[in-house]
């Protein structure tokens, strides 16, 4: 019976329909509570829609919170709740994405020092199609250093 | 204020839904 819903999950993330992504996530995690993917679709939704306390209740209703930890740092640096969400991200397993939250992080807080290291780490070690981008924050770290 | 990108926000990722439809 989750198939149809997992279908029309689908179709709504490929539509960026991100208030039926919520929608049909909770209509799965009715049926299937607990259930990783369901869960994953609910937090991600939540935060492209801006809504971060929402998406912390979601992580903090699932069987294993700790695996959204990313998303619930990013949501705690959204809502400006910076020492927080530095917290979490340091007891996330270490990624180029937790290490990117964290370089945002650390610029926000003015520990500027800390964020460059992240910044070579990453200019060396990752490309995307985000390069540019990182460079220019890189250099906006440098600036508010200066 | 200088140019600073959320790249974060762009490393929020949907899983992949295509073994459970
Ligand atoms: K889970």
């Amino acid at each position: 019976a989750s198939f149809a819903l997992f279908a029309e999950l689908d179709d709504a993330i490929r539509d960026a329909n991100y208030a039926k992504v919520q929608q049909v996530a909770a209509a799965i995690l009715v049926i299937l509570p607990g259930d990783s993917a369901a869960l994953q679709c609910k937090i991600v939704a939540e935060l492209h829609a801006n809504l971060f306390q929402q998406a912390i209740a979601t992580i903090h209703s699932a069987p294993n919170p700790k695996e959204y930890g990313f998303e619930e740092a990013y949501a705690l640096f959204r809502q400006q709740d910076l020492e927080r969400a530095l917290t979490v991200a340091a007891a996330a397993q270490s990624t180029p994405r937790i290490r990117e939250l964290q370089a945002q992080i650390l610029y926000r807080l003015e520990r500027h020092e800390e964020a460059v290291k992240i910044y070579h780490e990453l200019l060396s070690s990752v490309q995307d199609e985000f390069v540019a981008e990182r460079t220019t924050n890189l250099t906006a770290v440098y600036a508010a250093a200066a | 204020k200088p140019l600073f990108f959320d790249l974060a926000n762009h490393h929020l990722s949907f899983p992949s839904l295509e073994s459970r439809k």
